[in-house]
């Protein structure tokens, strides 16, 4: 089933790849590379679920679920990307609100499965 | 008229007389060099940010292509396939150019970092497909030490397993930073990694490295850590030193002398750690060298024993302790010794600084006022009869003693005092008698009460009875009383509660009930212990397995077995009963054992095994004459002796020869020898050509003719001699137009080599050319016209690339260094 999917990474090259694994499984993936971008994309268009690292520029993945769910009000799927040893903000993304997390490196089909998990819930 | 001079015409300094044409040809010099200097600021600003644009523009390009790589797979449509192919040869054109070769390898290594499994691996695998591995060896030939780091790095990070060989030879590199990269790729590359590196460095290992390369190991899969003990004798102490981590880390407790003996070692650091080690591994034996060592060690040290001796040591290492503790002046080395005892043999050491000697243990009056005292005394029944099993005196002498201190001491000090100056025993009797008032009456009789006082000599205390009564004090001003209160709910079942605490009298000789043995229990029990050993040495409801002796059945022609005899072997068999049946058993009686039907027939008989008596047909003979006979006899000659060589013999005899048996024998060893031509040209193949495969051959392997068709229109252009072998495999493909191509393809590619190796004049014939020579005889051999082949059109195809010399790379090396300044 299609889905839309938001990447938000300002790393271009993982992105990409993710794109690829996504969108050859059928999902509509639109990427973002800042902080900024998100918000101007949220704004206009409510994804099925949203795949973040949380370090990005202007606009953390911390901020990002935070803005989803406090001012947007939105209930959709986030996943956060964290590099390992960086638990701590993870769980600081898990009490707003996030859904679940994946830690650097990965594999692009784990997260494909999270996704599809995080769609049938 | 008169003049004032106010300043001396004649100044002291005087300003040089500089021309104003100078002046100007200066300002002009100076404005020019800042504009020269801002120019070059802003056209290497310029120059850089345009060569990173360039490097991102060309990281997104290739992202899409290595997706499509690393996704690939084999079970795709058939127009991916025709993508993936010309992906395959796109990038093939791409990495012509050394630059991108450069962006292709940071693109694959970056990704390499964020990406795991499947993913990971691909990634790898593309590396090494893509021949970017090649570029790092040639890194790592480099004179400038940042290039052959970059180098090993990269090969480390990539996997490639292969470079293993040229990396350890830097182990020692006398440049750190290579050192450094070289020992955790060669830890890192291999699991034997980490005993070479052992074994061969010669400098120092940090500690930051160590940590680093611990990392490693940790993350290493099925990594299986040799004995670190074999380097503890090691040369180089940091090797040691490095050896006793990892055995802590791994829990090698099998080297307990050796790292005894280390406790002694000049180094403090291996000296620590070896103590450490005794102490996570608790090497008891190690308490004697511990303190032989102690006097001479630093502080540090001596609290590391302590701290060892406190987890190993015994009662008897106390002496040592307390030398410790008299003799040393280091207030942290007291300090431990003083805790070291203490875990050794607890609360042997009390504190004794700034303890109170003499505590007034005054009860606060606010605890339980006089009123709720009253109330509480006449809420206890009376005849309430309370049973100590103790020791009735020893608690009545200390109630007493208790109570007489006490109140001794709630006197008021003027009063005692004045009374103990005036040696007025008078009141002080009072005082004493007065204090005692509230205390329960003593008596050897139920009805009799008498005084504590009166009683205190006569009282048997295993014969008193206690009764509670109503006890008012007579001067409970000035005497504050403690005592606990017994709660006085309690009637009936006050006998069924624990009053053991409370110190009763009793004229009652307190009996040891004799312990009612239910004979019926004992029966009971023995019953039990009986079933129990019963249950447990009857084994009938286990399956009985046993061996059944088979009788293996030899080929019929070999048969030398007596059947008479084989009839008396003993065979046992079973009848166990069918699954079904246990199941109803067990549903239709809960308590009785599965009852399993064995029959053990010791009779001698034969059940299952049998030998079925079979009658033999002999074949009649037949016989030959005398030439066919020699004919047969020459054939298994070649058969034995004979090779491919024999074939046009044979070839001419199957013409000439007319006896069907001879032709047949003819024909089976012309398909015997036919075979082992064609294993033997598959042989050379494998031997001449290069064994490097190529990249393409499993690409053809899984696509179809078309796209065979595609990929061959451009295989010449993108191929060198590992598609040698690849071609020659088309040139018997099924399908014939592939078939054309290929060999029009291995044509133009072997005169392509040649036109290489001709360039490289100077370099001897390549072994690959040797083969093509030995091909050809093979392939006149078996009839393939070699003119056909030779007079196929030729594309030269320049694809020399030349690897620049030293006085080249210097020179490209010194305007480089020019350009930037």
């Amino acid at each position: 089933m299609k889905k839309k999917i938001l990447l938000a990474d300002d790393d271009e090259l993982l992105i990409s790849l993710l794109q690829f694994r996504l969108k050859k499984e059928g999902h509509e993936v639109t990427f973002v590379s800042n902080g900024k971008q998100v918000k101007e994309y949220l704004n206009n268009t409510i994804p099925d679920v949203i795949v973040s690292d949380i370090m990005m520029p202007y606009f953390s993945g911390i901020e990002l679920v935070d803005f989803v769910r406090n001012e947007l009000k939105l209930t959709i799927p986030i996943i956060i990307i964290s590099s390992a040893g960086n638990e701590e903000n993870v769980l600081s993304a898990f009490e707003l609100g996030a859904n679940d997390f994946i830690s650097k490196p990965f594999s692009p089909t784990e997260l494909l499965l999270r996704i599809t998990k995080e769609l049938t819930k | 008229m008169l003049s004032i001079n106010t300043h001396n015409p004649r100044a002291l300094i005087t300003a040089p007389k500089i021309h104003t044409d100078l002046l100007w040809d200066l300002s002009f010099l100076f404005v020019g060099l800042a504009l020269l200097y801002f120019l070059f600021i802003f056209y290497f600003r310029n120059k850089l940010s345009a060569k990173t644009k360039k490097v991102t523009q060309k990281k997104k390009d290739l992202s899409p292509i290595i997706s499509e790589f690393l996704f690939f797979e084999e079970e795709s449509s058939k127009d991916e396939k025709t993508n993936y192919i010309q992906l395959k040869i796109e990038i093939r054109q791409f990495l012509k150019d050394t630059f991108n070769r450069r962006i292709l390898s940071e693109v694959l290594l970056d990704l390499s970092i964020d990406v795991s499994g499947s993913t990971q691996k691909s990634l790898f695998k593309l590396y090494k497909e893509l021949d970017l591995h090649k570029d790092a060896y040639a890194k790592l030939e480099s004179w400038r030490w940042e290039i052959v780091s970059k180098g090993i790095l990269e090969l480390t990070q990539m996997q490639v397993s292969e470079s293993y060989g040229f990396i350890i030879k830097r182990i020692n590199d006398k440049r750190g930073t290579i050192r450094k990269q070289a020992e955790i790729a060669t830890v890192t590359l291999k699991h034997e990694g980490i005993s070479y590196f052992l074994d061969s460095t010669r400098y120092k290992i940090s500690e930051w490295q160590q940590l680093k390369i611990l990392e490693v190991l940790r993350n290493k899969k099925d990594f299986n850590p040799p004995k670190f003990k074999q380097w503890l004798t090691s040369n180089n102490k940091y090797v040691v030193l490095f050896s006793l981590r990892l055995i802590k880390h791994y829990n090698q407790n099998d080297a307990e002398l050796s790292i005894i003996e280390l406790v002694k070692h000049k180094n403090t650091q291996i000296k620590q750690e070896a103590i450490l080690c005794i102490k996570e591994f608790g090497f008891m034996s190690a308490t004697d060298t511990l303190k032989l060592i102690f006097w001479n060690s630093s502080t540090d040290i001596k609290i590391t024993i302590l701290s060892a001796l406190s987890e190993i040591g015994k009662e008897e290492d106390l002496p040592f302790l307390n030398q410790i503790e008299n003799k040393e002046r280091n207030f942290y080395v007291k300090s431990k010794a003083l805790s070291t005892i203490n875990s050794i043999a607890p609360e042997t050491i009390m504190p004794t600084q700034e303890i109170e000697k003499n505590i007034a243990h005054n009860t606060p009056d606010d605890i339980i006022t006089s009123e709720e005292q009253d109330s509480l005394i006449e809420e206890i029944p009376e005849n309430v009869v309370i049973k100590d099993a103790e020791n009735p005196k020893e608690h009545m002498e200390n109630i007493e003693d208790e109570i007489l201190n006490d109140s001794i001491h709630e006197l008021r000090q003027e009063e005692l005092a004045l009374a103990v100056n005036s040696n007025d025993e008078e009141f002080l009797n009072r005082a004493i008698s007065d204090s005692l008032d509230f205390l329960p009456i003593v008596t050897d009789d139920e009805n009799k009460m008498v005084t504590n006082q009166d009683s205190k000599p006569k009282v048997n205390p295993e014969d008193i009875i206690v009764n509670f009564q109503k006890v008012v004090p007579t001067k409970s001003t000035n005497i504050q009383v403690e005592y606990s209160i017994v709660t006085p709910n309690i009637t009936n079942e006050i006998s069924s509660l624990n009053l053991d605490f409370l110190p009763i009298v009793t004229t009652k000789v307190i009996e040891e009930k004799p312990v009612e043995i239910n004979p019926l229990n004992l029966e009971v029990i023995g019953e039990e212990i009986s079933i129990e050993k019963k249950e447990v040495l009857n084994v009938d409801f286990l399956p009985v397995i046993y061996d059944v002796i088979k009788e293996d059945k030899e080929p019929l022609s070999t048969v030398d077995i007596d059947i008479l005899n084989i009839k008396n072997i003993p065979t046992i068999s079973e009848e166990i009963s069918s699954s079904k049946e246990l199941i109803s058993k067990e549903e239709n009686s809960e308590d009785t054992i599965l009852d399993i039907n064995i029959e053990l027939n010791n009779e001698n008989k034969i059940t299952t095994n049998t030998i079925v008596e079979e009658e033999f047909s002999i074949p009649k003979a037949i016989f030959s004459d005398k030439r066919e006979l020699e004919m047969l006899s020459l054939l298994e000659d070649l058969n034995e002796l004979g090779d491919v060589r024999e074939i046009p013999l044979l070839e001419e005899y199957l013409v000439k020869e007319k006896d069907g048996i001879i032709r047949d024998r003819i024909i089976e060893l012309l398909e015997k020898f036919y075979k082992e031509l064609s294993t033997t040209k598959k042989e050379i193949k494998m031997d001449d050509v290069t064994t490097e495969t190529s990249i393409l051959e499993e690409l053809f392997a899984n696509t179809d003719t078309e796209s065979k068709l595609i990929l061959l229109n451009e295989i010449v252009a993108v191929s060198d001699k590992k598609e040698l072998k690849l071609l020659m495999d088309l040139v018997d493909d099924e399908d014939e137009r592939v078939r054309e191509k290929a060999k029009k393809c291995l044509k133009q590619l072997k005169a392509q080599i040649e036109a290489k190796n001709k360039a490289n004049s100077l370099e001897p014939i390549p072994l690959e050319y040797a083969f093509l020579e030995d091909y050809k005889a093979e392939l006149q051999k078996n009839n393939i016209n070699p003119s056909k082949i030779s007079n196929l059109d030729i594309e030269e195809v320049s694809t020399i690339t030349k690897e620049p010399s030293f006085l080249e790379q210097f020179y490209s090396f010194s305007s480089k260094l020019f350009d930037k300044f």
